[in-house]
């Protein structure tokens, strides 16, 4: 008897213990929202645009003012760096990551700045000129700077990097990306470069002013140079690194713009969030990423300055073209009908972000956005009505979602608002590679993409989201006509021309549906109190080069 | 001794083979490969192509494999596929920092487990042995992670006493260790409470204490002496297992050790990182092991003369 008893009482415990354990997640079947969304504070749907030490600017990055003169600096600066970075050579495709862009402006420097306020200021050269089709480009090269190994820089570094890096054994690197078109790269002399492209494109000045577009030694690199990769024309130097941990410069004495303001700069990759907060508090750190829940918190402290800015990448859901039911415009409508965009910030950021202003698939604050084209509102009835001419007959959808807390809670409330209209679906979530093996052209057999797409400033940053094949298309979106107008666009130089055409691919992509934009995720940096000279950047390729951090902040 | 230590040494061989085949299977299971990591929407097919190609992964897993073992069998664990570097410089220069937070975790474990084991069995069905057997449920069902950021959050946020990351100091090995000490501080204790209760109902014990020896010599020496077995045992294990790297603990304590890269490679679907600090975990394991076996034979002279035994007799049969 006490046998059974004991048995069954195991077993119960077992199967309450499997119960738990479901790896998908099913929509409750009910009609009312399951999940709730969090209670609205007054305010709270705009992120908190503080930054105590300067000024907005209007593309949403914050901008901070420059340190007073004469005043007394720290040596060393010591910052989170906001992702594993198991390696630092910009022609290795594996030292992709948008914390790249952070190491670049602090080691590296580019043909050409690119400002916060969308400007193109001389960098590595002084001067550019294309010809009337932006085909050719020629840069004039700025003399006296030298490498951080003393070399000096020249054309011939120019030629070498651009070489290096779309030779086929390096693919994949970030520096190549900027010269996918460059037929030829010739110098002329020490001090001028030309390179001829396969098609015109005007945006190619954006191109070699991405900070990841790095000028490297060609010394550096064929001399085998174990660390060649950490050579580069920056303020700062690579002194150390412990891989997936620490990065440590020096200020390069040698360097030939505005000296840095500190001796010593060190990133840290802290994994805990509750570790890192506690760092900041205990000025461990002085620039510290704080997510949205933290932030009141911080800027009510005075012994911090919080700097803000919204990401220019856009959270979105993809509908599968490929697929007889996503397939379908009308149920892609009933979709965008049914689906609240407020509702799934409120639920995935707690509304620290922007919804999508436009029901067309653009960056927050890129270039040639129609905001003309208005936002999908929600709207039960007529989501009902497009679902019944859809070909959805109760079919159990797949949701294939980033395993991250904003887009997996993003993915939790696009499942319950799709249940209000009677759509069915589960919830599938990947790690970062698991997601892009599961969504690659050939791969991808899900429903719904509920990711985030990286969008830069220019019009031409939708380019992968509807190039067939692209790895970035999740939607397997494949229109002839947009393909050429956004090949036309590039070839365009800036005006009206060029901005009917960017109008109008957005209004076929919001005609068609491919995409549905969700929010624009905001991103808050603490730094204790004095810390400036920062720009923050919407693509989070943010210039720590002139930060500093003053000794007598009042 | 000699040669149980050489068939002990040998037999990592097939474990080594069993565990680098799982590791590289279940890292290939896995959706996404270490390309897919570095994939960005810049890239081309042929981009990423070449990359599949630089790889090998455009080769069957097996292939891959064969291709990893051939060069392991010539001594190179190889490199990292993301970061380049070897797989001997990243564990190497991570592993001392794994040491010391698990020795000290041990001995803090032990020092403070033994005692309390000994008294909890001294005082067996006492409200000091309901105490302890609580404490001890405390420290088997805590999550490490949660008593990791409750350490954190009093000691580093609040109190300010130790720093909230591992800075290199001395102070940075006190959280970390207590964390990871306090569930071994059960264990062992749960295990030391349990010999001592098993080995206090000897005939020798009541012998000893009929023949006047103080108690806290039949505790001490007759009954701690003859409960060490599955103390050491328990202790063995626990060292093995910490050796190989605490990667909660790793993880809130930005600790660098080898348990948190572990993590990180099969996160990045770094196959041969994943695969070379395995071994080398096996290896130190196994090494723990065979360490426990011969302390067993020091601390008991019973195994001692076992093997003693098994040795005249086989010079009696030749």
């Amino acid at each position: 008897m006490k046998k059974a008893l004991c048995l069954i009482l195991s077993l119960v415990l077992c199967i309450g213990l499997f119960a738990g354990c479901g790896g998908k997640t099913e929509a409750p079947k009910t009609d009312t929202p399951a999940t709730e969304a969090p209670a609205k504070e007054e305010g709270s749907k705009e992120p908190v645009l503080i930054n105590t030490g300067g000024a907005v600017t209007e593309a949403g990055a914050a901008e901070t003012t420059p340190p007073p003169k004469e005043a007394e600096y720290y040596d060393e600066l010591r910052m989170y760096i906001g992702d594993k970075v198991a390696i630092i050579d910009p022609m290795n495709p594996a030292a992709g990551g948008t914390q790249l862009g952070i190491i670049d402006h602090l080691a590296y420097d580019s043909l050409v700045y690119y400002t916060i306020d969308g400007k193109y200021e001389p960098c590595l050269a002084t001067e550019w000129s294309a010809n009337d089709d932006a085909t050719v480009w020629t840069f004039k090269l700025r003399e006296g700077v030298k490498f951080h190994n003393g070399e000096p820089f020249t054309a011939d570094d120019v030629v070498f990097t651009e070489q290096f890096s779309t030779d086929k054994d390096h693919s994949g690197n970030s520096v190549g990306n900027a010269f996918q078109y460059v037929d030829k790269v010739e110098a002329n002399g020490d001090y001028e470069v030309t390179f001829t492209l396969s098609r015109g494109n005007v945006d190619f000045i954006y191109n070699v002013a991405n900070p990841c577009t790095v000028i490297v030694n060609r010394e550096a690199y064929e001399s085998g140079d174990e660390h060649a990769g950490w050579i580069g024309t920056g303020p700062f130097k690579i002194v150390d690194m412990v891989p997936n941990d620490s990065i440590t410069y020096e200020a390069f004495e040698d360097y030939w713009g505005e000296k840095p303001l500190c001796k010593k700069f060190t990133q840290r990759y802290i994994a805990e969030e509750t570790a890192r907060n506690i760092m900041l508090e205990n000025d461990e750190i002085d620039f510290c990423n704080v997510s949205g829940q933290y932030i009141k918190q911080y800027s009510e402290d005075p012994r911090f300055v919080i700097n803000s800015y919204v990401m220019n990448n856009l959270n979105y859901v993809a509908f599968n073209m490929s697929k007889p039911i996503t397939g379908d415009i009308n149920f892609r409508l009933a979709c965008a009908y049914a689906l609240d965009r407020e509702e799934i910030l409120d639920i995935a950021l707690d509304g620290y972000g922007a919804v999508c202003e436009t029901g067309a698939y653009w960056g927050y604050k890129t270039a040639y956005k129609n905001y003309d084209i208005p936002a999908w509102e929600q709207d039960l009835d007529k989501a009902k009505e497009y679902l019944a001419k859809s070909p959805y007959n109760g079919e159990k959808m797949t949701i294939c979602a980033l395993a991250m807390p904003q887009t997996s809670k993003a993915a939790q409330a696009i499942q319950n608002q799709l249940a209000n209209i009677g759509i069915t679906c589960e919830i599938e979530t990947f790690d970062s590679p698991g997601m892009v093996a599961a969504t690659s052209w050939d791969a991808n057999d899900k429903d719904f993409i509920v990711t985030s797409g990286a969008l830069s400033p220019l019009g031409d940053s939708i380019r992968t989201l509807v190039t067939p094949k692209n790895n970035n298309n999740k939607a397997k979106y494949d229109n002839p006509e947009v393909m050429e107008l956004v090949n036309k666009a590039a070839a365009t130089p800036d005006g009206p021309e060029r901005q009917e055409m960017y109008y109008k691919i957005q209004q076929i992509m919001h005609d068609e549906l491919p995409y549905y934009g969700t929010f624009h995720m905001a991103l808050y940096i603490a730094g204790q109190k004095g810390t400036g000279g920062t720009i923050f950047f919407p693509t989070n390729f943010h210039d720590y080069g002139l930060a500093y951090r003053l000794k007598n902040p009042e | 001794m000699l040669r149980y230590s050489a068939i002990r040494i040998l037999l990592l061989i097939p474990i080594i083979i069993c565990v680098t085949f799982i590791i590289y299977w279940l890292v290939d299971l896995a959706p996404g490969t270490v390309v897919d990591t570095m994939i960005n929407e810049d890239m081309t097919e042929e981009d990423i192509a070449a990359l599949y190609a630089r790889y090998d992964l455009d080769k069957p897993m097996i292939v891959r494999y064969g291709k990893y073992m051939w060069g392991l069998l010539h001594g190179d664990l190889g490199s990292s596929q993301i970061s380049g570097l070897t797989v001997w410089s990243q564990f190497s220069s991570r592993w001392p920092n794994t040491l010391w937070l698990a020795l000290f975790s041990v001995i803090l474990g032990t020092v403070v487990a033994i005692p309390l084991g000994i008294f909890a069995a001294k005082h067996a069905g006492s409200i000091w042995d309901n105490l302890t057997t609580a404490f001890t449920m405390i420290g088997i069902s805590m999550p490490s992670f949660w008593l990791g950021l409750m350490l954190l959050i009093w000691f580093a946020g609040k109190l300010k006493i130790f720093p909230a990351a591992y800075d290199g100091t001395w102070r940075a090995f006190v959280l970390p260790v207590f964390a990871n000490g306090f569930a071994m501080i059960a264990g062992i204790c749960r295990q030391t409470r349990s010999a001592i209760l098993e080995v206090s109902r000897a005939d020798f014990l009541r012998t000893a204490r009929a023949k006047g020896v103080p108690e806290r010599q039949v505790t001490y020496r007759h009954e701690l002496g003859n409960a060490w077995i599955p103390i050491i045992t328990q202790i063995g294990a626990l060292i093995g297992i910490t050796l190989g790297g605490s990667a909660v603990i790793e993880a809130v304590y930005s600790w660098p050790g080898v348990g948190y890269m572990l993590v990180e490679a099969i996160q990045r679907r770094d196959s041969v990182l994943a695969c070379g600090t395995v071994i080398l975990n096996c290896i130190i394991h196994a090494v723990v092991l065979l360490a426990v076996d011969l302390i067993y034979a020091a601390v008991d002279p019973r195994i001692k003369s076992a093997y003693i035994g098994k040795k005249k007799k086989r010079k009696v049969t030749a």
